[in-house]
């Protein structure tokens, strides 16, 4: 009998609960799928950064087994509220309390296991999507394989049954303490903390408004320091939870003003009952927000770097092989005899960058380009001629360019431009001669260390004579794609090229070698040789180490806020019925009323995530701006965020959209049973 | 005749020390065996919570209540959850259905708790349904059938273990007038063929004309009590309104 009672609740709470349910099974999906990630045959066989996803995804798992004993914790006392009075019949009928704990502890063991299962079947799914997406993003062939990664069935079964025992746990401790007269009146106690005429709280709203002006607005004009910036966190963090507090007391004040829009339509309804379910729920809204904000935000970072995966690899690996030697007079005939045993090799070209003894160009970067570490320059100015110049423009498909016997020209990338113009102003010595500023060029041209550090002033071949070469490159354009093994086989090489003893300082002291690496943080490089293919398909698994697993825990934070979004509202449609009823019975329409329900829906829905969106667009907004800076990726700064809202939006949307035609179908329903 | 319930100076205090509210102050009154007994009384003067206590749902602040020589004030949650299963049926206003079950299995599930063989809890079901004619009803769930239909099952759920006494809260109070008649003539053939004793608790004086017996409540006190003896159930009622009327109760006649 007890077995088919939990069954039958079980049942009963899969439709009550349908869109927790939903959840749980896209989690479970998502879950598996970056799980399998971890032990998958294909990944690892793509990259031998594979390890690196691993991780990522290891590290966010702890943040989503948070979320999941946040969200397990809170449907179960939720459901178990909503049941109380059902608990206080079985406590009646002479059930012992452990049996009714055993019982509901059953019955979510249940829907768990329901929820696993079905998501298991879309989990093995979207696995191969991922696959398939991160094979796409590396221009590599993938022939779709169901598997069934057993390490990943069993690390997902451990973390969701240890997500939902710890919830479920936490639950018996509460059930232990009740009492039949306590669940009883729990019902009745929910509803007396929701009637409140308080609005002296509003103070709250403004404050913590207040509040998070001025956190916007010392991160645009950077006034944060390691010595402010955790207690500004934490007070962003305070001041979400004291806006909710402040804001039910704002409507409230507003109602009882009599303020604008209040005595118009059902408009006070709607207010009264936003207020109400504001002031209630005040807590969870302002962790929903921090939900919302972390899920854009983690989108919008994600998307960033797409971006940069997407347009860098033309900028950092222009040419498909280049070989870098400190040395200046190093030669390079073991490498190209390399390149032409392993590759075919249609134009190469050995050469050299000079200096002049000035620095004064690093100098100014130093000083200038916020984005520079002490390892971004060389200790000279770096010089081209203008021969291998046009040599190098001719392998990318670019023509050649002229100057003038007393002309130079700047070869940068587009983001120093503006920086680097105050430069082109000054006098240009060279071997006591002066020469004219000429142009800008903003090839795309291997400058991270290569073809000079963010730039290289390119001079005529005279000017170049009478300086000091500073060290030697060797460029190669291949006919088809390089094999996998050449860069490696480089590697063996160039390594063995730096003098003994320098080798192992080349990897542990970028600054102490003397070679420079530019001032692009997203994604440097220190090795000397690099094979365009290979390099790209390195940079990008990279990031695409990082891109999944951000929008993995920014879906999964999603779900979870509008799941208790949803479930709140469809549960109290249900035990509020007879409020809308009472609407209709003073002669409103159908139609009225569902635009009531839409109004009083929107604005609870739009509470959390207007709130989110405001202060997760100023600080993406504002990390783009860096982003861009350091990155060298020029894109609109509004650009990410607007589509990571645009995705999460839609999904918002869905959710609102759900709940909308449930609630409707709550009311109307009783309505008409009635 | 036997008594069943003896109460001795039962206190029942809500609050702390600067807003204390006396629930219950130092009732003393007893219940024999085969009674259908009424409590009245205004709202907040106390009946629920004296029902609660009696029921072990709510403990006493002092006093005991002893049914036969047991003092249930002093027992461990586990014996007062075996207390109920044994001993008591509960009757409430808003019926305390579970709506996953069908009404027959609303019943015998009160039954299996028991650890009763399934025969038995098979033949003694259909018998009690049959007797409060529900039997008909017995595949429908709770929604499907209409709050008197409801109360008649909660009904057969509480006599079911055969129960020393019934407990009902205001057990018409969400009944319309032809459905709570009956639920009474209900409480009436509970009473008088299968011999339950009955405790009910209403502020509805048609209600409480049914009964034998009636304490009535005010500010936790009882300060009268009336018995029907061999008088119409007319003029019982009439003599309840009376008191009512003297002490402002808030009791209505449907």
């Amino acid at each position: 009998m007890l077995g088919k009672l939990a069954f039958r609740n079980a049942k009963r709470s899969l439709h009550d609960y349908f869109v927790y349910l939903l959840t749980m099974i896209l989690i479970t999906a998502m879950m598996f799928a970056f799980d399998a990630m971890i032990f998958s045959e294909a990944i690892r066989e793509l990259s031998s950064q594979a390890g690196m996803m691993g991780m990522m995804i290891g590290l966010l798992t702890f943040f989503v087994v948070l979320i999941i004993v946040w969200l397990v914790h809170y449907m179960v006392k939720f459901i178990a509220e909503k049941r109380s009075r059902e608990f206080a019949t079985y406590l009646l009928l002479g059930f012992r309390k452990k049996q009714v704990a055993a019982l509901f502890f059953r019955e979510n063991v249940l829907m768990g296991i329901a929820a696993f299962v079905i998501g298991l079947f879309p989990g093995m799914f979207l696995q191969q999507v991922i696959t398939t997406a991160i094979y796409a993003m590396l221009e590599t062939d993938y022939q779709i394989r169901f598997e069934c990664s057993l390490p990943a069935l069993a690390m997902t079964v451990g973390i969701y049954a240890g997500a939902y025992l710890l919830a479920l746990l936490r639950n018996q401790r509460r059930f232990r303490k009740m009492t039949i007269n306590g669940m009883m009146n729990l019902e009745r106690q929910n509803e007396e903390i929701k009637t409140g005429n308080k609005s002296g709280r509003q103070w709250m709203f403004w404050a913590s408004l207040a509040f998070i002006a001025l956190f916007g607005w010392m991160m645009i004009t950077e006034r944060f320091n390691s010595g402010n910036i955790y207690v500004m966190i934490i007070g962003l963090g305070a001041a979400v939870y004291l806006l909710y507090m402040g804001l039910a007391a704002f409507l409230v004040a507003h109602v009882r003003k009599k303020g604008a829009g209040v005595q118009q339509g059902a408009n006070i309804f709607v207010y009264r009952q936003v207020a109400s379910k504001i002031r209630t729920m005040q807590f969870t809204l302002g962790t929903l927000t921090l939900l919302f904000l972390v899920a854009l935000v983690g989108a919008s970072w994600a998307l960033m770097l797409n971006q940069f995966q997407n347009t860098q690899g033309d900028e950092k690996f222009a040419f498909d092989v280049a070989v870098y030697n400190q040395a200046a007079d190093y030669d390079f005939r073991r490498e190209q005899e390399l390149i032409a045993k392993e590759a075919e090799p249609v134009d190469e070209l050995v050469y050299c960058v000079y200096q002049n003894g000035t620095s004064d160009w690093n100098q100014y970067l130093t000083e200038h380009n916020k984005s520079a570490e002490e390892y971004s320059y060389y200790k000279y100015d770096t010089y081209m001629r203008l021969s291998d110049y046009n040599r190098l423009r001719a392998m990318l498909g670019a023509e050649a360019v002229n100057l003038s016997a007393d002309g130079y020209l700047l070869q940068t990338q587009e983001r120093f431009v503006k920086l680097l113009e105050p430069m082109t102003e000054e006098r240009c010595v060279i071997g006591g001669k002066d020469y004219r500023f000429e142009g800008i060029e903003t090839l795309g041209f291997e400058q991270g260390g290569h073809n000079g550090a963010d730039y290289v002033l390119v001079v005529p071949d005279g000017a170049a004579d009478s300086m000091k070469p500073f060290y030697s490159l060797y460029a190669a354009e291949l006919s088809g794609e390089a094999p996998a093994q050449l860069q490696e086989a480089l590697d063996e090489i160039t390594i063995q090229a730096v003098p003994e003893g320098e080798a192992m300082m080349q990897y542990a002291d970028m600054y102490a070698s003397g070679r420079a690496m530019g001032s692009g943080e997203m994604y440097m490089s220190n090795a000397p040789a690099f094979v365009r293919d290979t390099q790209i398909r390195e940079m990008k698994f990279m990031m695409t180490s990082i891109i999944f697993p951000l929008f993995y825990i920014g879906m999964v934070f999603l779900l979870v806020a509008v799941t208790i979004l949803s479930v709140q509202q469809l549960s109290d449609s249900s035990k509020y019925r007879f409020r809308y009823s009472v609407l209709r019975k003073l002669g409103m329409k159908k139609k009225e009323l569902s635009h009531v329900i839409f109004k009083e829906l929107s604005l609870y829905y739009l509470c959390p995530f207007i709130g989110s969106i405001l202060i997760s667009g100023s600080i993406v907004i504002y990390m783009s701006m860096y982003f861009v800076t350091y990155s060298g990726v020029v894109a609109p700064v509004w650009q990410y965020f607007a589509t990571a809202l645009a995705l999460f939006g839609s999904i918002y949307l869905l959710y609102f959209a759900a709940t909308y035609v449930g609630f409707k179908r709550n009311v109307y329903e009783e309505r008409a049973r009635n | 005749m036997e008594e069943l319930i003896f109460a001795e100076d039962i206190e029942k205090y809500y609050g702390n020390k600067n807003n204390l509210t006396k629930a219950l102050d130092r009732v003393t009154f007893h219940v024999n065996r085969g009674e259908f007994t009424g409590i009245m009384g205004a709202s907040g003067s106390g009946k629920t919570t004296l029902l609660n206590v009696l029921a072990t749902v709510d403990t006493v602040t002092s006093g005991h209540i002893y049914y036969g020589k047991d003092d249930i004030t002093v027992l461990s949650e586990d014996q007062k959850s075996d207390f109920r299963m044994e001993n008591l049926g509960f009757v409430f206003q808003d019926f305390n259905l579970l709506d996953t079950l069908t009404l027959e299995e609303n019943i015998s599930l009160a039954m299996s708790l028991t650890g009763k063989g399934k025969k038995e809890i098979d033949t003694h079901t259909r018998e009690i349904m049959e007797r409060l004619g529900i039997w008909e009803l017995r595949d429908k769930f709770p929604y499907q059938v209409s709050g008197g239909q409801k109360q008649r099952c909660a009904c057969a759920r509480a006599l079911i273990n055969r129960p020393r006494i019934i407990f009902a809260d205001e057990p018409t109070g969400a009944l319309d007038s032809k459905s709570a008649r009956m639920l009474l003539e209900t409480f009436i053939q509970m009473n008088e063929e299968m011999k339950a004793t009955i405790l009910m608790v209403t502020h509805d004086a048609f209600s409480a004309s049914y009964c034998k017996r009636i304490l009535f409540l005010k500010d936790g006190q009882i300060f009268h009590e009336l018995v029907r003896g061999s008088q119409s159930r007319k003029d019982f009622l009439n003599e309840i309104l009376d008191v009512l009327s003297v002490t402002g109760g808030d009791g209505d006649v449907r």
